[in-house]
């Protein structure tokens, strides 16, 4: 267990929430569907320097990388303004009143003025090279979210264009989607207040819930994604990049504070056990040695012009297996310094070089090193440009283990539930603003229009005084669609909310697991139909089930079918009892009901049983 | 209160907040604009504020540029400045976007330009180009001639804003008679402060042609071929135009093929249209340059016109009119709703004799022909120019020009419809 307070554990979210309607600057559609490919485009992206002459550490690392990046524009969801070839349109007005209701709901601050900015994206993932961004609402004392562990500060909420997926990855190219691209996100960004994993889960839940009290949020997968930033004492701030799921946040940051914990073990065994003041290293193209390899992974590369390069890491041997967290070893971080640069990884003198057929070959190595039992050898083969600039990312990382933890902007690993290595922390010097918006001015008469709307928490408290309904329904409702349950409590006065609320929340989940039904096939008049039926009287209660599977069904509801005469019922009831006079009263009511489930209410056949069983 | 300069760090303080953040300028009078040290900009209400505190004043980091080392084997190009955003960079501070004009700026901006060309660099101006006159054709061709008569300059390049780059291209094509360098236009749709500016690549491969077609003696222009980062066309000077108003492939070569194609980023030059001005060691370079006195107009043919649309021009001496279709104009009675039409027409017949008048497409694409309808035989009887002319507007509107200022009205009549250089087919 790890003892979060003692370790100096430090935590803040920046929690991203997509919204729907149009994109932020142009009409684009937000739905994301990439039905139809119209449209493919190539560009390179250059490393810009700000005035000063320097270039950007990611931006440095991007150039290096010399990647081409091929856009897919789909219908309806790309245009000239999401390929970066016309000035962006006005801002979406219903975006930013969203954004601005959420800032006078959580009690921030709004400027006067609002600026878009132009934040410089290095990777492809803005066709532009920036992403545009804007502050809506600055932490005031009064924003803060209370939690069980205490309240938890929040810091600022901006409004942004989200940014391009990647869909493949090919070499040194970057396939991307343009139809994420330029969906208004809201980020709402926390002080580092969260002091363990299970309370980020709890904080990210509440702030989930806030956004979700939206009429026009987008749900569904990767809708809302987790920005993490993480530090424990001795280390620097960690940036994870785009977490999706909520349900496992947790056990990523546990993971990665333990990534942190064993680290900073590394650095102190280094230093202090192995006495180490600088790793020594080499680094030397042997092609050569593996002319007749046996291993078929390097042979297949080198037959095909690739070269291996390989390195000696003095002093380091045995630490490419240590375990970081669960699933990962130190030799796997490493390659994926090497996997940044376009290699598939990394082989090390720590792994089990039979497997790779791979003996003799590190036998040479060592020779040729003149490498000792102490010494980590590893390999990196590809195309030379590419090999050379993985072994030197990951002769770097080695070197920096005598510091600890390296700053850097990390991804997850959704799969692992683990992070992997990304890119270098961009600097502090990457907005600058975007000449083509005029200033938004923010007047009073703006912000009194603005409707803040009822939170799912104050929402599902109300349906439980209004309607009588339970406190697990009351939330669900709350949760999902609560207009459409209020327009039916209206409506069918003679319904319980209850029966309600389960007939739109549970009775599709049922029917989809027991008959696997497409409930896609119904829609809100086939509920309303189907209720008025009860409602009136023309059916019984428990028909529900039955009636919402033959909507599903696309069957027509025949009436007559659930209209049973009591002559009927009776004279079957009869003969069930006479045909099995032995069976108890429960297992007689199962025979019944077997045949008239959902068409006869089980009180109305227990009621008929009752008088037979009596009469025998 | 005291006045702080961009990019210092302020404290400001309202009735109810305090903010510190970087002075930035502002767009807006009423508004003052603070960098937060998230790197955002907000905005407060200058009526709000009651107090400015300096917190630390902005100092400019001074730097060294790395020196240029000169190749002897590599083609020199002399760089002129007349406008556009080819060559900024973002003052992260004050959040502008700085212009940069020295040969040392570029090549850092753009490294592997030194292994192209030499670089030399001269500033001429930072105008829009909507903003250009006669006046600046004659100052920049003035510069070319200079700085080809110093000597050691293989090719020249000039930046250009967009908008009107096509007008300058013809302009100077007509200009520098005796041409036997390359002189090539570039530009960029997209800013160079953004990571996807074409700027970079539009001027790159203008350097890649200079240094590999040595036979090349004309004026171009060299912008994307297409939507993607991959090739770069060269367009002739006088047969070109800006058809869209953002796309990077916006220009075009208008009723032939371009010179050529370079490819990036390779820099391979494929020759497309070898039909451009070659170099030739007889040829000395003579301006013709702008007579700045000199008025042309442009009127556009339309439905419904009326005479008065005309009258501006009395006492200009060149006007041409943007002719519908084969070159059309609404200068016929047909019946009582068209009177106007016969104004029209007696109005250009009066004003031919002293206004040489001549006809463009209006369609852009496609050669003019007077000779299919009845109104047309009738414009060319009272002087009307533009028969089997397939000139663009915009160089028939420069052409017009340009012969007014160099030939008496007779001679420049015969001049414009004649193949100077390489304008017409």
């Amino acid at each position: 267990m790890i003892d979060y307070k003692k370790i100096g554990f430090k935590c803040g979210l920046e929690l991203h929430q997509e919204l729907s309607g149009r994109k932020l600057f142009c009409e684009c559609s937000t739905e994301n569907k990439e039905e139809k490919l119209m449209l493919e485009f190539k560009r390179k992206l250059r490393a810009v320097a700000g005035e000063s002459g320097e270039i950007d550490v990611a931006a440095a690392y991007e150039q290096l990388r010399n990647r081409i990046f091929i856009y897919h524009g789909y219908e309806g969801e790309f245009c000239l303004v999401d390929m970066d070839s016309e000035p962006p349109h006005r801002v979406n007005k219903d975006a930013l009143e969203t954004a601005l209701a959420l800032a006078l709901l959580l009690k921030m601050d709004i400027p006067d003025a609002i600026q878009v900015m132009r934040k410089t994206v290095a990777d492809g993932s803005a066709c532009s090279g920036f992403q545009r961004t804007m502050v809506v609402g600055l932490g005031s004392k009064d924003s803060f979210i209370e939690t069980s562990r205490g309240v938890v500060r929040l810091s600022q909420l901006n409004l942004e264009e989200d940014a391009c997926k990647i869909e493949k990855r090919e070499g040194n190219k970057v396939y991307y989607s343009l139809s994420r691209q330029g969906i208004p996100l809201l980020e709402l960004g926390t002080e580092a207040d969260i002091k363990d994993p299970l309370h980020a889960k709890e904080v990210a839940e509440k702030i989930g819930m806030i956004f979700r009290s939206f009429p026009s949020v987008k749900r569904g997968i990767g809708t809302i994604r987790q920005d993490i930033n993480i530090s424990i004492k001795g280390g620097p701030r960690i940036e994870i990049k785009g977490w999706q799921d909520l349900r496992t946040l947790h056990k990523l940051i546990e993971n990665e504070t333990l990534r942190h914990v064993n680290l900073l073990k590394i650095r102190d065994e280094l230093k202090n056990v192995r006495k180490l003041k600088r790793i020594e290293t080499e680094i030397k193209e042997v092609t050569y040695v593996f002319k007749n390899t046996k291993s078929a992974v390097i042979s297949k590369i080198v037959n095909k012009g690739g070269k291996v390069f390989a390195a000696v890491a003095r002093g380091f041997s045995g630490l490419a297996k240590k375990e970081l967290c669960p699933g990962k070893t130190f030799g796997k971080e490493l390659a994926e310094y090497a996997m940044a640069y376009g290699a598939n990884g990394i082989i090390h003198s720590d792994e089990n070089l039979e497997k790779y057929k791979l003996v003799e070959e590190f036998k040479n190595l060592e020779k040729i090193f003149n490498a000792a039992e102490e010494d980590l050898i590893f390999i990196v083969a590809e195309k030379e440009f590419i090999a050379k600039n993985a072994i030197n990312a990951v002769v770097k990382r080695i070197k920096y283990s005598l510091n600890g933890i390296p700053e850097e902007t990390r991804v997850p690993d959704h799969q692992n539930i683990y992070t992997r290595y990304a890119r270098p922390l961009p600097g502090a010097n990457r907005l600058y603003p975007e000449t083509d918006v005029e200033l938004i001015i923010i007047t009073d008469k703006i912000l009194k229009k603005i409707r803040i709307p009822e939170l799912i928490s104050e929402k599902a408290i109300r349906f439980e005084k209004e309607y009588g309904l339970s406190p697990e329904y009351s939330l669900q409702v709350a949760k999902e669609d609560s207009e459409f349950f209020e327009e039916l409590v209206k409506e069918f006065k003679n319904l319980d909310s209850n029966f309600i609320a389960n007939s739109i929340l549970n009775v599709p989940k049922e029917i989809k697991k027991r008959y696997n039904a497409n409930i896609e096939n119904i829609k809100k008049k086939d509920i309303k139909k189907v209720l008025s039926y009860i409602n009136n009287k023309i059916l019984p209660k428990d028909a529900i089930t039955e009636l919402m599977l033959k909507v599903a069904n696309r069957e027509e509801i025949n009436l007559e079918e659930f209209k049973i005469s009591e002559e009927k019922l009776e004279k079957d009831i009869k003969n069930i009892v006479e045909k099995y006079p032995n069976l108890s009263f429960n297992a007689l009511m199962g025979e019944v009901m077997k045949k008239y489930r959902g068409k006869v209410s089980g009180k109305k056949v227990a009621e008929i049983l009752k008088k037979y069983l009596k009469k025998i | 209160m005291v006045k702080p300069n961009f990019g210092d760090v302020i404290e400001l303080v309202t009735k109810e907040k305090k903010y510190v953040g970087r002075f930035v300028p502002s767009p807006k009078k009423e508004i003052i604009l603070i960098k937060l040290d998230s790197g955002y900009n907000i905005g407060i209400l200058k009526k709000k504020v009651k107090g400015i505190k300096i917190i630390k004043k902005f100092e400019k980091k001074k730097r060294e540029l790395k020196k240029i080392v000169y190749k002897s084997d590599l083609p020199t190009v002399m760089i002129l400045h007349t406008g556009g955003t080819l060559a900024s960079k973002v003052s992260y501070e004050t959040g502008g976007v700085v212009a940069k004009f020295k040969p040392e700026e570029i090549i850092e901006m753009f490294p592997e330009l030194c292994n192209i060309v030499n670089i030399k660099s001269k500033f001429i101006s930072n105008m829009w180009s909507q903003d250009m006159r006669f006046e600046h054709y004659n100052i920049i061709a003035k510069e070319i001639k200079k700085e080809l008569d110093n000597g050691n300059v293989d090719g020249i390049i000039i930046t250009h804003g967009t908008d009107t780059m096509h007008y300058t291209s013809a302009a100077l094509s007509f200009i520098l008679d005796g041409l036997n360098v390359p002189v090539l236009l570039v530009g960029s749709q997209r800013s160079s402060d953004r990571g996807s500016s074409d700027a970079a690549m539009n001027l790159i491969c203008a350097c890649h042609f200079i240094s590999k077609v040595k036979d090349f003696a004309d004026v171009a222009i060299c912008m994307h071929a297409t939507i993607s980062d991959d090739k770069c066309y060269i367009l002739p000077g006088c047969r070109s135009r800006k058809m869209h108003t953002s796309r990077r492939d916006a220009f075009k070569s208008i009723n032939c093929e371009p010179f050529a194609e370079v490819s990036y980023p390779d820099g391979k030059v494929k020759i497309i249209n070898n039909k451009y001005n070659k170099k030739d060691p007889n040829k000395k370079l003579k301006l013709m340059l702008f007579n700045e006195k000199i008025k042309v107009g442009i009127v556009k043919a339309h439905t419904n016109m009326y005479v008065e649309q005309f009258y501006p021009y009395k006492k200009y001496d060149g006007l041409v009119i943007e002719a519908t279709g084969l070159g059309n104009l609404p200068t016929t009675k047909i019946d009582k709703y068209t009177k106007e039409n016969a104004k029209i027409f007696d109005f250009l017949k009066e004003l031919s004799k002293k206004t040489v008048i001549v006809l463009a497409p209006q369609t852009i694409y496609g050669r003019l022909n007077l000779n299919v309808y009845e109104n047309q035989r009738k414009m060319k009887k009272i002087g009307i120019i533009g028969d089997y002319l397939d000139m663009t507007p915009e160089t028939a509107f420069i052409k017009l020009a340009w012969a007014l200022s160099n030939f008496p009205k007779k001679k420049a009549i015969e001049i414009f419809q004649k193949d100077i250089r390489g304008e017409l087919s």
